[in-house]
């Protein structure tokens, strides 16, 4: 039945994502084409301000999909399950686990996709010659050429295991993606058992969960400041932080996860 | 007959408000029953604990011998008072969700009253009007091969004509060996096609009879009894 519902939300969401992604790709490509006339071209006014109108478009675009990532994966999960549409899910011989997970999984996909178009727009839009002399450009104004430290240089030197560091990193970055919907998530369960204005008693309790988590961060923050004092543990202590960070948010994620999925087992309060 | 439903104690609360009261109630198969009572009195309430949107605070509540869960939601077919159909669809796509999800789907069935009420499957939910989409939704919940139908106001916003269009849908597409529990205040309408009457107010079981024995013993048809019973 996951595979079902995975499928079910897949198209749901999909009907959101997809324009915009097509817009990015759309103005990309026209932002790319307008950059070559220009270049080619006597200064013209009009040409101008074509350009500047369709930069304008494409940078709100951006905006669009950079935002989006996550939101419609949190408006997708309220109004299916919260909302009218939720006697349609709610009454469904699925398990409320499993209706939590394909969403998430859903969520996190199509946010990985929106950060692929982004990448893709970028490519398009400095892609040839464009890219050779942004990156010459970068070379040049960082130095680099002449100091003659690349990047992988530097991260050898600074820690001990460079690729359980970035082992650990890619796993961060993907339970992150998982954490933040996740967080919205309990948010919005808890702030629907209330009885009037729960979209606002929501965003509340999400602020409320997102201040205490800067505690714990702080919290992390001085206990990897202690830990440093060891000369040993100071060699590692970028590996420490990261693994730290992501015990804090699996363990964070999960007791969320839970909590949703105990309220809209036995707490739902469907109008 | 055998029993479809059994509650036996059961209580819901909401905060401090009682709207379920150590219900006891017994439904067998074959049954078409009216579930009565003045608003607030709890059949919403009962109705959603039995599709398994609520959890009772106490109480025991079965379908078919089972406890509400994955099991139970199989058998039981839910028609809410709301229309829960997402805008965004056609109807092609929430017919394929029900294919989807229930294995007792008939898309005969679904087809057949599609075209008898002239809903089209590329129409998009968006555009019908709100008695159409309630329509939809009784074709949808009559076209499962379920044990238990829940109807919470199947009637309620649309036109005098197609109430009895949706009452002939009721009596001519549920299983037999199936039980259908009908919430209305529009008792008059539906008192015809009634086999039981269950009538609770303030959480409490009122009256739990058979349409005949009622008749027999008061004289009196349903419509006025409830409004006898629940005088204001």
């Amino acid at each position: 039945m996951l595979g079902k519902l995975f499928k079910t939300e897949f198209k749901a969401s999909g009907r959101l994502y997809l324009p915009l992604f097509i817009g990015v790709i759309f103005f990309a490509i026209v932002e790319r084409i307008m950059l070559e006339i220009l270049e080619n071209t006597d200064d013209s006014l009009v040409l101008n301000i074509v350009f500047g109108v369709i930069t304008v478009i494409f940078v709100l675009i951006i905006i669009s999909v950079c935002v989006s990532g996550q939101f419609i994966s949190i408006y997708r999960f309220y109004k299916s399950v919260f909302t009218d549409e939720g006697y349609l899910t709610n009454t469904l011989p699925v398990k409320s686990s499993s209706i939590i997970i394909s969403k998430l999984l859903v969520g996190v996909l199509y946010t990985v996709f929106s950060y692929i178009v982004l990448f893709v727009s970028g490519f398009i839009m400095v892609a040839g010659d464009l890219l050779i002399n942004a990156l010459n450009g970068l070379k040049i104004s960082y130095g680099i050429e002449n100091t003659q430290i690349s990047l992988m240089d530097f991260a050898i030197s600074s820690i001990v295991n460079l690729r359980l560091t970035l082992t650990i990193l890619a796993v961060l970055i993907i339970a992150v993606l998982f954490f933040n919907i996740l967080v919205f998530y309990v948010a919005f369960a808890i702030g629907n058992m209330a009885n009037r204005k729960k979209v606002l008693l929501s965003i509340i309790i999400y602020i409320a969960i997102i201040n205490v988590l800067s505690f714990i961060s702080a919290g992390v923050a001085v206990f990897v400041d202690w830990l440093s004092w060891d000369n040993v543990l100071r060699m590692n202590v970028i590996n420490i932080t990261l693994a730290i960070i992501l015990a804090v948010i699996v363990v964070i994620g999960l007791v969320c996860f839970f909590v949703t999925n105990k309220i809209i087992k036995s707490k739902l309060n469907l109008e | 007959m055998s029993e479809i439903l059994k509650c036996t104690g059961l209580t819901k609360k909401y905060g401090s408000l009682v709207a379920l009261n150590n219900l006891d109630l017994s439904v067998n198969k074959g049954q078409i029953i009216g579930l009565l009572g003045p608003n607030g009195s709890g059949k919403t309430t009962l109705i959603k604990l039995i599709a398994g949107l609520l959890k009772q605070n106490s109480g025991e509540l079965t379908v078919n011998g089972e406890k509400i869960g994955i099991n139970t939601k199989k058998m039981v077919s839910y028609l809410p008072e709301r229309t829960y159909i997402p805008d965004w669809m056609r109807v092609i796509d929430i017919i394929k969700m029900f294919e989807n999800f229930y294995e007792d789907f008939n898309l005969e069935k679904v087809k057949t009253m599609l075209d008898n009420l002239g809903i089209k499957f590329n129409q998009r939910i968006k555009a019908m009007s709100k008695g159409t989409k309630e329509k939809l939704q009784l074709i949808l919940v009559m076209s499962r091969e379920a044990q238990l139908y829940l109807l919470d106001e199947p009637i309620a916003g649309v036109d005098p004509a197609a109430r009895d269009y949706i009452l002939r849908t009721i009596i001519t597409n549920y299983n037999p060996e199936a039980a259908v529990i009908i919430s209305t205040h529009l008792i008059q309408d539906i008192e015809t096609v009634l086999d039981d009457v269950i009538m609770i107010q303030n959480g409490n079981l009122k009256i739990h009879k058979t349409v005949d024995e009622i008749r027999e013993e008061s004289g009196k048809s349903v419509d006025e009894l409830f409004r006898e019973v629940f005088r204001c």
